[in-house]
């Protein structure tokens, strides 16, 4: 409390660390060499910064940023000598003209993945040289580029001033990535195809993060520049970028405090390793091999997972002292039948629920118009496999269509049509008057269109909250610059999203706290997690895939509950499960697919009716007679 | 008759995430079990943790009395348990000539005659990929990859044979077909284990039932047994009679 | 006319090299998926070891066999080492990211031991038939590039061999499908994973072995044939073994061509920007013309798994 409250607190805890930092420097007063190497370790922390944000965040393999880092430090260095500007300035145009760069090179890439672009990527650095060849009036080509001035006095003063823009650009990156931009990316990372599903879209979410990290880049190359007065291609050359890597992973790559980490690492260590210099290149390979081996995440990575995991063992012993240790699927009954002692009849399990959920809101953004969603016609070829054929639907605002059928009946691959995963080769799919075919599945989540996956689909180390929250992410709304300055406005809105995240966690009824990552959940709170996420997009239509399958009796009661819930806001809703009598139970309209073919549709009671679906779905044993007699009943 | 296979209180799943909970079965020769049960109630990774890809996080696989829990996939197979997984799981981009010699590889090696021989037998048994023996597996109806898949596993002669979906997204006759092979292939003493999410087709094959819900057995009969209360069971693996005579 | 013929045959000896190389990175990706970046030091190390054990006086092919046995040694090192140790987690991206790193580690500590024994000094390697030159005409060719060209063709016609001809082959074919599928026919994956990476170092130690005549052999050798391998590999298609034939050509021709006709200076400059802008078409191919258009060195990945 002593840094005050609210938004300025953060700001005020890292403007402490630099004015700490700036008064060390000051009391220390280091010799130039010192001083030099210290400027570098903050020069290169920038650096990794930047890279983090692409490669650990991202989790996209570029090996670019050296070609960026130097073109940044000529940029600035040809302006401050030949051109005898202050840097400040030259720093921007340098800025400047990475992130134009990066845009061009990010745009060009963007389709690329993994080795691709790691390779694509890695021409680029391969070029500076020749490129300071073809300036050499300028860049002084393979010699170098010689006489860069120190903006300020001494060699102190500059090490201060690249002390506070070190802490300042963690601040910022900091503020980036804690809120939304931060998820998306991280969810870009592990799984593209949620991400579109979400309204992501992965590629422009990629050129972004590019272009940040380039810049970033620029900014640490300029500062680079001025600290030996000299900067030459081989400053820049791929034994450059293997440091910042091994940095990067040493320090923690999904962090940015890892990145001073991994900086204190590759410039401090072969310097205090005295007479070991000539080995420094030897010495980050074996720290790397065995880093990557013992701590994949780094150390600042592996610190977070201890502190959470101290966090868990807390919890779990507060939980052993209250006895209330309790896992719902141990209770089975002497017969040997699973099932919930309790009387757990749905009145008693929805009022638990209400008891425990705050009033969400299900009502789709941007409200009031009728929008029906229609499928038709759809036929899906994928080789010599009929997968849908002829398939025609409808789901008006607040309906409740159940479409059941075999495994391989081409349900999936019917929702994939819709969410826009799979091209029909023939057929529409409308939302309202829009025919949606030939939008990409991230334009088709914005028109309101949501769903879930039939795997629990977990996001690395995504707590429950940032699982759901990720979903508001079209909704959630304020700009980079928001976000980097860490205003208000992104203050207030990450507040409303994370109440509204917890809010939705509780009205699905997952269980476990909501800082605690998905993947230590149980299967069926992750599924319920997942039905949160697609809640948290606040759709129109939201299509649900198996969301019962593996959850207990409890849960999918309450889940029943939830949906009749969801749809009476006005949700038009399209579910594809194989607990049969669930959907008798709460779909107005139950549609039957076998062989990628409609064969009934109607209302639930008809529907057991059918001969054909008896055959199809139940099978001609037993199984329809007690199915029957339970709807008649 | 003694028990090839004992599962004894096995608890299995990924990373943290344990999906069969103190799952104890046994399989005697020439024995044929369902393992029946809804969506993620863990059937296929019991088939996983019986054959190695699982390992089980607790409790005791042993076969033909020693133990082989724990061990790599590829030795259990060398042992004689062999698993047809859940999609087929054929490689894809190679001919069927070479599926099949891959499957029958542990054969090939010991005795290539023997192998040739099997090889024709399989030919024998299934004519249609005879035809089709240089064409991709990719390339096959689905009927034909399932019976490939079936192929590539029974050319190395196995004693315990374990099927995950065998009918799945397949035609009812192609389905009929399938069956019909597996009842021949019990007649002729080898053991299995055949997972399906419904009973309606294995029924007529199986000596035992074993229904598997949320990671835990909660019936293991004689089909004459299940049979008798096979409303209350069906009602169960459906996803919850209770729930439903609640409501509706 | 004369002097495209003698810049064909250089492109020739080029393109040799960087296929070799090339295939040597395929077979070590074709079972892990995981590009070894430490080739270019297995490159190095084999001419490096074949130079040194030839300058002492025995018999040739015993040094082209000790050169050989240490690419096979560093390629098993390396998979047993430093890349199943993390695939063993599992085969999710973030592991193969981090082997790759891995290997990039593995190649630095390579180079540094390689600096420790033999410094900056330059070794001639002997060329093994000898260097004279076959005359036709005023054509003329030297005996050590006929060797790179017919070492890369008879290595290219092994590795199909071993590839299509033998069940070891068929199983490294398998594994790159699928390894779990591979486990459960009964058979080992990890001994065919080493096998691959075996192989891969035999071939790219026999590559510098080969090569290295038409230089000479230091410690930093190999670095930029080992990068252009990976690109020629990669505009090739990763995994597609003989994709890298005509990549490796096209990249070969275009350095000679370039280098003579147009500028000698920017000749590197102008063959990374025609790999970049082929490693971009594939993409750009079919987006531009609505997927109508597949690039035809892309790999469709079998729809039938549906």
């Amino acid at each position: 409390m002593l840094l005050g409250r609210g938004p300025l607190r953060r700001a005020l805890t890292y403007a402490l660390v630099a004015a700490v930092l700036v008064g060390a420097v000051e009391a220390a007063q280091p010799g130039d060499f010192q001083a030099q190497t210290w400027a570098w370790v903050a020069a290169t922390a920038i650096m990794l910064f930047g890279f983090n944000l692409i490669f650990g965040v991202t989790g996209q393999m570029v090996f670019s940023h050296s070609f960026f880092w130097g073109v940044g430090a000529y940029i600035s260095g040809v302006l401050t000598v030949v051109y005898h500007w202050n840097l400040i300035p030259a720093l921007l145009v340098a800025v400047i003209g990475c992130a134009l760069a990066s845009y061009f090179f990010a745009g060009l890439l963007v389709g690329l993945r993994g080795f691709a672009l790691a390779i694509a990527s890695f021409v680029l650095p391969l070029t500076l040289p020749k490129l300071t060849n073809l300036s050499q009036q300028w860049t002084g080509g393979i010699n170098g580029l010689t006489g860069i001035p120190l903006p300020v006095g001494s060699l102190q003063t500059y090490l201060a001033i690249c002390l506070v823009v070190m802490v300042a650009g963690l601040w910022l990156t900091q503020n980036l990535i804690s809120g939304r931009f931060g998820r998306a990316w991280r969810l870009v990372g592990h799984n593209e195809m949620m991400a579109s599903s979400l309204g992501i879209s992965p590629s422009r979410e990629k050129v972004v993060v590019f272009i940040f990290s380039s810049s970033i880049a620029a900014v640490s190359g300029a500062l680079f520049g001025p600290i030996f007065a000299f900067i030459a291609p081989d400053s820049f050359d791929l034994n450059a970028m293997l440091s910042i890597l091994v940095g990067s992973v040493v320090g923690g790559a999904g962090t940015m405090i890892g990145g001073v980490i991994g900086a204190l690492l590759v410039v401090e260590v072969p310097q205090l390793l005295v007479g070991y210099a000539e080995n420094a290149a030897l010495i980050y390979a074996i720290v790397l091999l065995v880093v990557l081996r013992v701590l994949p995440k780094g150390v600042a990575g592996t610190a977070v997972d201890f502190a959470y995991n101290l966090g868990l063992r807390k919890l779990s012993d507060v939980r052993h002292a209250l006895g209330k240790l309790r896992d719902p699927r141990t209770v089975l009954r002497p017969g040997g039948m699973a099932a919930d002692q309790r009387p757990d009849d749905a009145e008693a399990a929805a009022s638990v629920l209400h008891a425990l959920a705050p009033a969400v809101s299900f009502a789709p953004a941007g409200n009031g118009t009728h929008v029906v969603l229609r499928v038709e016609d759809v036929h899906v070829r994928f080789g010599n496999l009929q997968a849908v054929q002829g398939m025609s639907l409808t789901v008006e605002p607040g309906g409740f269509t159940g479409l059941i059928g075999p495994n391989g009946a081409g349900k999936s691959t019917l929702f994939n049509v819709i969410s826009g995963f799979v091209a029909p080769n023939q057929g529409r799919v409308l939302v309202g008057d829009t025919d949606v075919a030939g939008l990409p599945v991230p334009s088709r989540a914005a028109l309101g269109i949501a769903r879930t996956f039939q795997e629990t689909q977990v996001v690395g180390d995504f707590t429950a909250r940032e699982s759901v929250a990720v979903g508001a992410h079209i909704h959630a709304r304020y700009t980079h610059l928001h976000a980097l300055l860490d205003l208000p406005r992104s203050r207030r809105v990450e507040a409303e999203t994370s109440a509204f995240a917890d809010d939705l966690l509780r009205s699905v009824g997952v269980s476990g706290a909501s800082w605690r990552r998905v993947r230590d959940f149980p299967y069926g709170d992750q599924k319920l997690v997942q039905v949160a996420r697609a809640l948290a997009m606040r759709p129109r239509f939201l299509l649900l895939d198996e969301p019962a399958a593996g959850l207990n009796v409890d849960e999918v009661t309450r889940l029943g509950v939830l949906l009749d819930r969801v749809r009476k806001e006005g949700v038009g809703i399209l579910l594809v499960e194989h607990n049969v009598p669930f959907v008798l139970d709460h779909c107005d309209t139950v549609i039957v697919m076998h062989h990628g073919e409609m064969i009934a549709e109607g209302p639930s009671d008809r529907i057991l009716a059918s001969e054909a679906v008896r055959e199809a779905y139940l099978g001609t044993s037993m199984s329809h007679r007690e199915a029957t007699q339970e709807v008649t009943a | 008759m003694s028990a090839v296979l004992e599962v004894t209180g096995v608890h299995s799943g990924y990373g943290q995430q344990l999906v069969l909970r103190d799952a104890s079965m046994r399989c005697e020769t020439g024995q044929a079990i369902a393992i029946i049960g809804p969506n993620g109630a863990g059937k296929s990774t019991l088939l996983k943790t019986i054959c190695g890809i699982v390992k089980p996080a607790h409790g005791t696989v042993t076969w033909q009395g020693r133990s082989i829990g724990g061990q790599p996939s590829y030795r259990i197979v060398a042992r004689g348990i062999s698993l047809v997984q859940e999609g087929r799981a054929l490689f894809w981009n190679l001919t069927v000539l070479e599926n099949l010699r891959l499957g029958g590889e542990l054969v090939h090696r010991r005795d290539r005659a023997h192998y040739a021989r099997r090889l024709e037998e399989m030919f024998e048994l299934f004519p249609t990929l005879a035809e089709r023996r240089h064409q991709r597996a990719g390339t096959l109806s689905g009927g034909e990859q399932q019976m490939l898949a079936i192929a590539r596993v029974l050319i190395r002669e196995p004693q315990l044979l374990m099927l995950d979906e065998p009918s799945l997204g397949l035609a009812p006759i192609v389905i009929e077909r399938i069956y019909q092979l597996i009842a021949t292939l019990k007649s002729s003493g080898m053991a299995l284990i055949i997972v399906e999410p419904q009973p309606q087709h294995v029924m007529n094959v199986v000596d035992r039932v074993i229904v598997l819900d949320r990671g835990r057995i909660v019936e293991n009969a004689s089909r004459a047994e299940f049979a008798k209360q096979a409303d209350d069971l069906i009602a169960t693996y459906l996803g919850g009679k209770r729930q439903h005579s609640t409501v509706g | 006319m004369l002097t495209n013929l003698h810049l064909i045959v250089s492109s020739l000896v080029l393109a040799s090299s960087y296929a070799l190389v090339g295939i040597g990175y395929n077979l070590a990706y074709s079972t892990l998926r995981v590009i070894n970046f430490a080739q270019g030091q297995i490159y190095m190390l084999g001419a490096l070891i074949f130079a040194t054990v030839a300058g002492t006086g025995v018999p040739l092919i015993l040094a082209l066999l000790t050169g050989v046995a240490a690419g096979a040694l560093l390629g098993m090192a390396i998979e047993r080492f430093v890349i199943t140790p993390i695939m063993r987690r599992g085969f999710s991206h973030g592991n193969t990211q981090a082997a790759l790193l891995g290997t990039v580690a593995a190649g630095i500590v390579l180079t540094e031991v390689a600096n420790r024994a033999w410094g900056t000094k330059e070794l001639g390697a002997a060329a093994l038939f000898g260097s004279g030159s076959v005359h036709i005409g005023s054509f003329v060719v030297g005996i050590d590039s006929l060797t790179v060209i017919g070492g890369a063709v008879l290595c290219l016609v092994a590795v199909w061999a071993i590839l299509y001809k033998t069940s070891v082959g068929l199983q490294m074919r398998a594994v790159f499908a699928d390894p779990s599928v591979t486990m459960l026919q009964g058979i080992n994956f990890r001994t065919v994973t080493t096998i691959s990476f075996v192989v891969g170092g035999v071939i790219t130690a026999l590559a510098g072995i080969l090569v290295s005549p038409l230089t000479s052999v230091t410690t930093s050798s190999g670095l930029q044939l080992s990068i252009l391998g990976i690109l020629a590999t990669l505009v090739g298609g990763l995994g597609r073994m003989w994709g890298v034939v005509p990549a490796a050509i096209a990249i070969g021709l275009s350095q000679s061509f370039v280098s003579y006709y147009i500028t000698n200076q920017y000749a590197d400059l102008v063959t990374y920007v025609g790999i970049f802008v082929a490693l971009i078409a594939p993409y750009w191919v079919s987006k531009l013309t609505g997927g109508a258009l597949k690039w035809p060195l892309r790999r469709q990945r079998a729809a039938a798994a549906a």
